[in-house]
């Protein structure tokens, strides 16, 4: 039996290295965690603040250009903020902002994944009065568009709270906006899966009711769910990207407040973005192209390895994983 | 034998309805007496008229009745589906009332419950009064008056109604835009699967699903509308974000009478695109259809690959069904089969597609109106959010986001029961699906 079980792993192991979807996902999602751990084990105590780069303050009229010589490399810096405020540069802003966004977007789609994949498979697995009423829930949260809803939490709620308790909140009330997909999904192939012989000779076999949902459909039910995962993503990413702009065009304020941040010079991917594009928006005469291209170029990349690794990992953790024809 | 190449089809059918109303022993005697040649004419013409005629019905005039006749009486048992489909109407209407009723809730919550240092105004929508005072209100239609930018209040209605036509606009042809390339790229990527353009297609979808709207357009607006703007004389701070500005006319001896000062609304009929036309202002209407066009083609570039990562699948499937094959089988040509065929079959699908994304259409709209800073009341939402971000905002801001809402959320929610029973009209196999599901 322990050799049976070896061999498996060796061969799943071997079908991992070998399916270029997955692993390309793989490799570039570890490269971002590698940097992420190495600017945690650098940066330490300043890894929550942005520090001034080149010592200077810079206006919005005068930003320093990228030099892609070997020495000095430098991805360029910009102004944080209006002019006068504090100079930045891109590459350590991405760089130290890594933990904080790996933390933040693991934090949101792991809890929301396991939220909706519960909720699908107990209605999908149960079928019946529990079926209908976690389904109603399910739809009248579908209805309530996302985004309308994160709005109001940025209006409503977050300026209310101490700083220091935002990102958490923040968090919080984007799992309880996003998890109605999972459950919908995950629940289609939990019925399909709880109609399966298997599950019958569980039943048989006399499993209780809960080892049958979490023992027999739910590791079945994983992967359609995975192909949400990214459009999550990318909705967070445009939240993200769209309320500090809007705030900071309508309101002509930096605060922190329009970002899920404890403050406002605090690396994150979208505000860094955010503040390059603004620096176009106040004059067109300035046109830092590296305040707005490399953290997009960033964040993009960032976007499709995780793409990438979802459509790898259902294609890896559906039955026919062999085959990798589309 | 000498038929003329002339042909005056009226006459024809004329003298056709004459001789065909008459017997056919009295109708020879009549012609051989009267008029012989006439008589062969018509007699020659008449096929070749009926065959003209047929051919027009089945251009245009089948088509949309057809449509219609399929859409109210489909085939097969036709009372009983008829009925069902009407049942399924009622009930998701009566459900669509209680998700608004639950989003008002929601709404109130938000801003009484928890904006608790919100001062009550009578002049606004008054969510400190009562949750029941609040719901009669807005479904009442009395959202208060409105005070933007210090000028005298108006009536929020009215405020809303000039900044409508610009988004209805936009939407419009942003969606023709968004039909016109997904339709036939879905159908062809779903029929040659796993050939290039299907590949590409994933590609693009992949692509863009982290190149968001407000990416693109930020973009577009750099290497094309910046330059757009300093041709005109626009700027992306003026209030009239659609149309050419004040400055814009002042070279052209000021601003014209059929641009409202304060607001920017256009007279007589609101839509910037035809009011320029009817106001003979041709030089203002390219101008307001370049941007309008430019905006259009941002949406649609995002709208589109969400479009196609949600249809693709039903594509396949619709193109794997078994009377496809059979057709095949039969030697029908493949391009029949798959635009008069599968065309024909993923109808349905798409339109049930376009009903479930408008939500995220609507998103998509909204940050590119802001973006390109335009008229629209899509750009209000994302504006009078803005402004409430800061401490709370003010009064009138956060009255005008909660009006906003509650009418993006009516949209949404009768886009998806019009998508759903239009569907099922056309494609009776959803509703089977739908009770076989239960809900």
């Amino acid at each position: 039996m322990m050799g049976k079980g070896r061999s498996h792993l060796v061969r799943r192991v071997r079908e991992y290295l070998h399916h270029k979807e997955l692993m390309a996902g793989t490799i570039i999602l570890g490269i971002y965690v590698l940097i992420g751990l190495a600017a945690w084990a650098y940066y330490r105590g300043g890894l929550s603040y942005l520090t001034p780069d080149l010592g200077v303050y810079l206006g919005y009229h005068n930003p320093v250009p990228p030099t892609l010589t070997l020495y000095p490399f430098s991805l360029g810096s910009f102004t944080l903020g209006q002019t006068g405020g504090l100079g930045f540069s891109v590459a350590e802003g991405l760089v130290k902002g890594t933990p904080w966004d790996l933390m933040l977007f693991a934090g949101i789609l792991v809890p929301t994944t396991l939220l909706g994949l519960v909720v699908g498979v107990i209605a999908g697995g149960s079928g019946g009065l529990v079926d209908d009423a976690l389904m109603t829930v399910t739809d009248v949260v579908l209805s309530i568009p996302p985004f309308v809803v994160a709005l109001l939490v940025f209006v409503v709620i977050l300026p209310g709270i101490a700083s220091n308790e935002i990102p958490l909140v923040f968090v919080a009330s984007m799992v309880l906006i996003n998890w109605a997909p999972y459950a919908r999904l995950s629940r289609a192939k939990a019925k399909t899966i709880a109609a399966k012989p298997f599950v019958e000779a569980a039943a048989a076999a006399g499993a209780n009711k809960g080892r049958i949902l979490f023992r027999h459909v739910l590791p079945n039910s994983v992967s359609p769910v995975l192909s949400q995962v990214p459009i999550t993503l990318s909705n967070l990413i445009i939240l993200l990207t769209v309320i500090p702009y809007v705030g900071i065009v309508t309101s002509q304020q930096y605060l922190h407040i329009l970002s899920f941040m404890p403050s406002t010079y605090f690396p994150e991917w979208t505000w860094i973005l955010v503040n390059g594009m603004l620096g176009w928006h106040v004059s067109f005469s300035s046109n830092a192209w590296w305040g707005y291209v490399i953290p997009f170029l960033w964040i993009f990349v960032f976007g499709l390895s995780v793409l990438l690794f979802c459509d790898g990992l259902e294609d890896f953790l559906s039955p026919q994983s062999g085959s990798q024809t589309h | 034998m000498s038929l003329s190449p002339v042909i005056n089809i009226a006459g024809s059918i004329s003298s056709l309805i004459q001789v065909m109303s008459e017997s056919k022993e009295n109708q020879r005697g009549k012609e051989r007496q009267s008029d012989p040649f006439l008589a062969r004419a018509v007699r020659r013409l008449a096929p070749v008229v009926l065959a003209i005629l047929t051919i027009l019905h089945r251009a245009f005039v089948s088509p949309i009745s057809g449509f219609f006749s399929r859409l109210w009486r489909p085939v097969g048992k036709r009372v009983d589906r008829h009925r069902m489909i009407i049942v399924w109407a009622v009930r998701r209407t009566i459900i669509a009332v209680a998700q608004l009723l639950g989003i008002l809730t929601i709404l109130y919550f938000f801003f009484d419950v928890v904006a608790v240092s919100a001062s009550t105004t009578e002049t606004f929508v008054s969510v400190t009064t009562g949750w029941w005072t609040f719901l009669s209100n807005m479904f009442t239609g009395q959202w208060g008056m409105i005070s933007i930018a210090d000028v005298v209040p108006i009536p929020t209605a009215q405020y809303v109604g000039y900044y409508l036509p610009y988004s209805i606009e936009l939407a419009v042809l942003a969606l023709l835009i968004s039909v016109c390339v997904a339709y036939p790229i879905g159908l062809l990527s779903g029929w040659h699967r796993g050939r290039y353009l299907d590949g590409s297609v994933r590609g693009y979808t992949a692509v863009w699903l982290f190149f968001p709207a407000i990416i693109f357009g930020f973009f577009l607006m750099i290497f094309l509308y910046g330059p757009f703007l300093s041709y005109t004389g626009d700027s992306l701070t003026s209030l009239f974000g659609t149309l050419p500005s004040i400055q814009w006319f002042d070279a052209n001896g000021g601003p014209p009478s059929w641009i409202g000062q304060t607001y920017g609304n256009t007279t007589p009929t609101g839509f910037p695109l035809i009011d320029a036309a009817w106001n003979g202002s041709w030089s203002a209407e390219w101008v307001i259809f370049m941007k309008v066009m430019l905006e259009a083609i941002c949406i649609a570039a995002s709208y589109v690959a969400l479009f196609l990562r949600f249809a693709r699948n039903a594509t396949v499937e619709a193109t794997k069904a078994e009377y496809l094959r059979a057709g095949r089988a039969r030697g029908i040509p493949d391009r029949s089969l798959l635009w008069r065929h599968a065309g024909r079959r993923v109808i349905p699908l798409y339109i049930f597609t376009i009903g479930n994304t408008f939500g995220t259409f609507i998103v998509i709209q909204s940050t590119v109106e802001f973006i390109f800073d335009s008229h629209g009341a899509l750009y209000l939402l994302l504006f009078s959010g803005g402004s409430s971000l800061i401490l709370g905002g003010l009064q009138s801001e956060q009255a005008l986001l909660i009006v906003i809402i509650f009418l993006i959320s009516i949209v949404i929610i009768a886009a998806n029961i019009v998508a759903e029973v239009v569907a099922m009209a056309l494609d009776p196999a959803w509703l089977s699906e739908k009770e076989k599901e239960g809900r």
